[in-house]
């Protein structure tokens, strides 16, 4: 008895002891200031511009502004030919650079070098990709099923067909390794005159050559009001990507950071050294008309 | 041809260390065989694990799980004695002139202060302890332990146990999903009564289905995997449950502070057959029901689950028993919010079904044979509804797996030491991963169901168990096979455990296992959660694998207590996550009606990577006496790394833990007074925080292109450091319990009494950013934490008839 009395008292005396913690703020990650370059390089135009800025805290007081550099040395060096143009410094932490020594060349490999006041060097490679060209995007199957009536359920009286596309489009002449992005739209029309404009969305946006292809699909169905003739297409309207493999990675850092709190946070993807964040990348692009067949 | 290789060395070993051996004992003297089953007297269940010693040779064997055993000894008189832990000693005499069946009944230990004493009887130097096992990394856990540790709101769990023992950890606060040795909630081989469990969580994971009322034994292999086993990476969770009393009508009911459960079992015809039926239900919908109705215009919010197992076997002979089982368990959230003249309605649930018929033959007194026939179903169901006089939207999303399987075990003790186990199993798969149907007014305007993909997966296995001089070697090999969308895998996974007695109560293992899982599971959230997909491998992902070595020290003591101590290194390799930025939500085909059916589909959602697992883990345990319990510590690193996540590099995994504690003990203080309590500690989760802000100046590819400037589209964007980078708060929690048994006049009633976090520690359950207004009026972003659990005491009350 005397043992159960002892437990007793023990189990009292903890509920009496506890504490009433509730939510509470905690110790945040030890923040770390760190250098951000940007510079995405393309043979199409003859300025190439860069920015160099600090991250700021994300948690603590909230500021503003960022803190731009503005004495930064940014240089871009062609690895291969062992020549070198340094960037001219504008307002706000933008430099600009119209190449001289360097020749922006497709396939070649470029270093950018950014010396900050601190003395901290920070460096990043990026290759500039095949030229991108619009004939060698093809549209390799092309299918619009069946058109099926949509009833309005809401009392509108009115229907509306979902006609269902499948388009294959096939990047030709592509060395492996780089990527390749098409941005197309689709122009379906029938004889009886009726015109529709169909976005594409690829079910992988972005795809690695692989053997020197690189194939797109895309899956879906565009509406229409009226079934009185099949619909048809005989062509597609847009533009055609390359970039190397940091552009990739930056165009994908920005779209997934979306905040959505059920997903992993995205880690922005970097290709500077020394603890520098930022990109350095290269891409081209072309405009213009597919045909099909 | 590594494959070929590891095939063809694997079964070379294997023929070699065992079969060979055999041959070799072969020829010696004139034998005889002793076989029958192991029953516990009191309620006529078959006992499994008791080990049968026979002297004056001292030769050891244990019964299987079906209470099976068999020994072929030289001819002569023996002295064959039975033991099991809280059962009395049983011992015959043979006369090991010709071959013998006996059916063997051993009693329960009546549960006195003094029983401890009992254990002491057992012939010194011939326990099947710790030390004597050949088998490592595997741990049993007595049901009855598992009723005198205090638990979450009094329910007993059979995986919150599991968490407390090493090598183990949870995943978060509350959480039933356990990660073992560096592996993910996915890579545990749950399987009750031979039927995979696919999850086995209840309330989002705070509870586990599985109703300790029900279950007879539970065993957990993390490492040196038998080769009989195959399907995970990680773990073996095996749960049998009871069969019911032959004898006669017994059971127990419990009332809780949320549920409420009974148990029945008794003899269908005494000696020859039995039943057993075991429910439980949570209730807090149903208490709660009146006040919300009261308080409004009939919209109403629940949620509850329930289980429910049933067993029934029959003794066809002594050669012959028939075995049927079943468990069916089901979760639902429910909402329904009547405004005016609309109503809304959503439904959130989960469920496992399985069902398992099994047939035990013994084809000679050294060959015993189970059969099974096996059904597992898993579904997940979101419904969301809106009907109004103008308009009706309905949509559902199921998940679905449906397995059906077949597996035929053998157990051949051909000469004295030696235990031969081969069989085979195949399972077809019907993975339906996400189907949904949205309707409009009447009509269905899609009806997707997602392709429902086939696959098969079959195994066959041998190994032999067998004791060579202070050696014991158990040399086995799986052979895998997976067929899946015309693409077939076949796999080598060889497996082998060793001992070596440096003393008689003193032991080095080893072991080696080589594991493939072909099915994952895609978290978007890093913890286990109904909403995680269960997707098969296919031609285009691959299978994991998983290559562990393991090696330890064995040592038992007097007065029952046991430490062993483990090293172990894992690696992982083809694990898939979900890519940075993807998730069981951003699938917008699911709900986008004109999205194509395949785009976005998981395979484009996933990376694949490689994983590896190192740490050193110490159980210290004491299971007789008035005080029983442990102490499992375990320190270990756990390392990713996968191309497209973390700029391709090496990151922690969520459930990395450098340290993990716990310990675990329980004092009869008298008959019918027994006090508890657990203490844990873990180092906190890794996780991705916010560190800072970066501007980005975006470039948008589109028909009409734009040279990018970083003076337009100026925004900014968050930098999360590296991966997993910063750790949540330590994580410490005591448990206590209290029990008051009494016997009344049919059976015996128990109270207790226990308090869940009896510190009110306030451990982190996840980390959020939050904006405030500081004394100046700025604005200021602060780290918080929430914290689910503070103190919760709880009672409970059961009655046990007899």
């Amino acid at each position: 008895m005397k043992k159960l009395n002892l437990i007793l008292i023990f189990c009292l005396t903890t509920l009496l002891f506890i504490g009433c913690e509730q939510d509470a703020n905690v110790d945040p990650p030890a923040y770390v200031k760190r250098p951000f370059v940007m510079c995405l390089m393309t043979m199409r135009s003859p300025e190439i511009k860069a920015s160099v800025a600090y991250t700021k805290p994300y948690y603590g007081e909230i500021k503003d502004d960022f803190e731009w550099e503005e004495n930064a040395i940014v240089v871009l060096r062609d690895i291969s030919a062992n020549v070198e143009d340094t960037f001219v410094s504008l307002s706000g932490g933008q430099y600009s650079l119209y190449p001289v020594k360097v020749i922006l060349k497709e396939e070649n490999t470029y270093r950018l070098t950014v010396y900050l006041p601190d003395g901290t060097v920070h460096t990043a490679e990026s290759t500039i990709p095949p030229k991108a060209k619009i004939d060698n995007l093809k549209a390799t199957f092309v299918e619009i099923g069946k058109p099926y009536e949509e009833a309005d359920n809401s009392g509108g009286g009115w229907a509306y067909y979902l006609n269902p596309l499948t388009v294959e489009l096939t990047y030709k002449n592509i060395k492996d390794g780089y990527f390749v992005s098409p941005q197309m739209e689709a122009l379906p029309y029938n004889d009886s005159g009726d015109n529709m404009q169909v976005e594409l969305y690829f079910t992988e946006p972005i795809k690695l050559a692989e053997n020197g292809v690189v194939k797109f699909l895309h899956r879906t169905e565009f509406y229409s009001f009226n079934p009185r003739a099949p619909f048809k297409i005989n062509e597609f309207f847009g533009s055609v990507y390359t970039m190397d493999k940091a552009y990739r990675n930056f165009y994908i850092s920005q779209f997934q950071m979306d905040g959505n709190p059920f997903q992993e946070p995205t880690i922005f993807l970097s290709n500077f050294s020394a603890g520098a964040l930022g990109v350095f990348g290269s891409y081209d692009f072309d405009q213009g008309t597919v045909k099909y067949p | 041809m590594t494959t070929k290789r590891t095939l063809k060395s694997g079964l070379f070993l294997t023929f070699l260390f065992g079969f060979i051996h055999i041959g070799f004992a072969q020829n010696t003297q004139k034998k005889h065989t002793i076989s029958g089953y192991i029953y516990d007297k009191s309620s006529g269940e078959m006992l499994g694990d008791v080990s049968v010693l026979a002297l004056p040779n001292e030769v050891i064997t244990s019964s299987n799980k079906y209470g099976f055993f068999s020994q072929t000894l030289n001819e002569g008189p023996k002295l064959i004695i039975v033991k099991f832990p809280g059962f009395e000693l049983d011992s015959i005499l043979w006369s090991g002139k010709a071959d013998t069946a006996v059916n063997i009944y051993i009693k329960l230990i009546e549960m006195t202060p003094e029983f401890d004493r009992i254990e002491e009887v057992v012939i010194k130097g011939k326990k099947n302890t710790i030390a004597d096992k050949v088998q490592m990394s595997q741990i049993d856990i007595p049901i009855n332990q598992i009723k005198e540790i205090p638990a979450l709101l009094g329910e007993k769990d059979v995986l919150k146990v599991i968490q407390l023992l090493p090598g183990v950890q949870k995943g978060g606060e509350g959480q039933s999903g356990i990660y073992v040795r560096g592996g993910g909630p996915d890579q545990n081989l749950l399987i009750l009564d031979e039927a995979i469990v696919y999850n086995a969580s209840h309330l989002f994971g705070f509870f586990s289905v599985f109703n300790g009322d029900a279950l007879k034994s539970v065993e957990l292999v993390k490492g040196g995997f038998p080769a009989k086993y195959g399907g995970r990476l990680s773990s073996v969770i095996d749960l049998t449950m009871k069969e019911g009393n032959n004898q006669r009508l017994t059971g127990e009911v419990g009332i809780g502070v949320i549920s409420s459960r009974f148990t029945l079992e008794g003899p269908i015809k005494k000696g020859k057959s039995s039943f057993m039926i075991s429910g439980r239900r949570t209730y807090l919908d149903i208490l709660v029901q009146p006040f919300i109705m009261a308080s409004n215009d009939g919209s109403t919010v629940g949620y509850y689950f329930y289980d429910f197992n049933a067993k029934a076997n029959y003794i066809l002979s002594n050669k012959d028993k028939l075995f049927i089982s079943g468990y069916f368990g089901k979760d639902k959230f429910y909402t329904k919010i009547k405004e005016d003249d609309a109503k809304f309605e959503s439904d959130f649930g989960w469920g496992n079904r399985t069902l398992t018929a099994r047939w035990n033959h013994q084809f000679s007194p050294k060959l015993f044979s189970n059969a099974s026939l096996i059904y597992s179903h898993y579904n997940l169901l979101i419904g969301v509804g809106t009907t109004s006089d103008a308009d009706t939207f309905l949509l559902n999303y199921q998940s679905i797996i449906n397995d059906y399987g077949i597996k035929y075990d053998f157990d051949w003790r051909p000469l004295p030491n030696h235990t031969v186990r081969y069989g085979i199993s195949s399972i077809w798969h019907r993975f339906q991963p996400g189907a949904v149907v949205v309707e409009i007014g009447q009509e269905s305007v899609l009806d997707r169901a997602i392709n429902t993909i086939n696959t098969y997966e079959s195994g066959i296995y041998i190994e032999d168990q067998f004791k060579y001089g202070k050696f014991n070697i158990y040399p086995g090999f799986r052979i895998s096979h997976y067929s899946v969308e015309g693409k077939n895998y076949i796999k080598p996974e060889p497996r082998f455990s060793a001992s070596y007695a440096i003393r008689k109560d003193l032991a080095v293992k080893a072991s080696y296992a080589q594991m493939y899982q072909y099915i994952h599971l895609l978290s978007s959230s890093g913890i286990s959660l109904p909403t995680d997909l269960w997707v098969p491998a296919t031609k285009n992902i691959s299978p994991m694998r998983s290559t562990q070595v393991a090696a330890g020290i064995a040592k038992d003591f007097d007065g029952g207590y046991s430490i062993s101590v483990e090293g172990y290194y894992k690696d992982m390799a083809d694990m898939i996550q979900y890519k940075d930025g993807a998730s069981f939500l951003l699938q917008e085909d699911i709900f986008d009606p004109t999205a194509p059916t395949d785009s976005k589909s998981w395979e484009n959602q996933v990376t694949r990577g490689i994983g590896w697992s190192y740490g050193t883990e110490l159980f210290i345990q004491k299971k007789v006496g008035r005080f029983s319990g442990w102490i499992g510590y375990t320190l270990s690193w756990t390392k990713l790394k996968f191309d497209e996540l973390n700029n391709g590099e090496v990151f922690y995994a969520k459930y990395d833990r450098r340290h993990d504690l716990s310990l675990v003990g329980i004092y009869k203080l008298a008959k019918n007074f027994t006090a508890s309590a657990t203490w844990v500690y873990g180092t906190g989760n890794a996780i991705t925080a916010a560190q800072g802000y970066l501007p980005t100046s975006g470039h948008s590819m589109s028909k009409f292109p734009i040279i990018w400037n970083p003076q337009l589209q100026y925004g900014q964007s968050i930098d999360y450091g590296s991966r997993n980078s910063f750790r949540m708060e330590a994580y410490h929690r005591l448990d206590v319990g209290l029990q008051f048994h009494k016997k009344k006049k049919n059976g015996t009633q128990t109270w207790e009494f226990s308090a869940y976090n009896a510190y009110n520690r306030a451990n982190p359950f996840f980390y959020y950013g939050s904006y405030e207004t500081n004394g100046q009026g700025k604005a200021v972003q602060k780290l918080k934490k929430v914290t689910l659990f503070p103190i919760i005491p709880s009672i409970s009350y059961t009655y046990k008839f007899n």
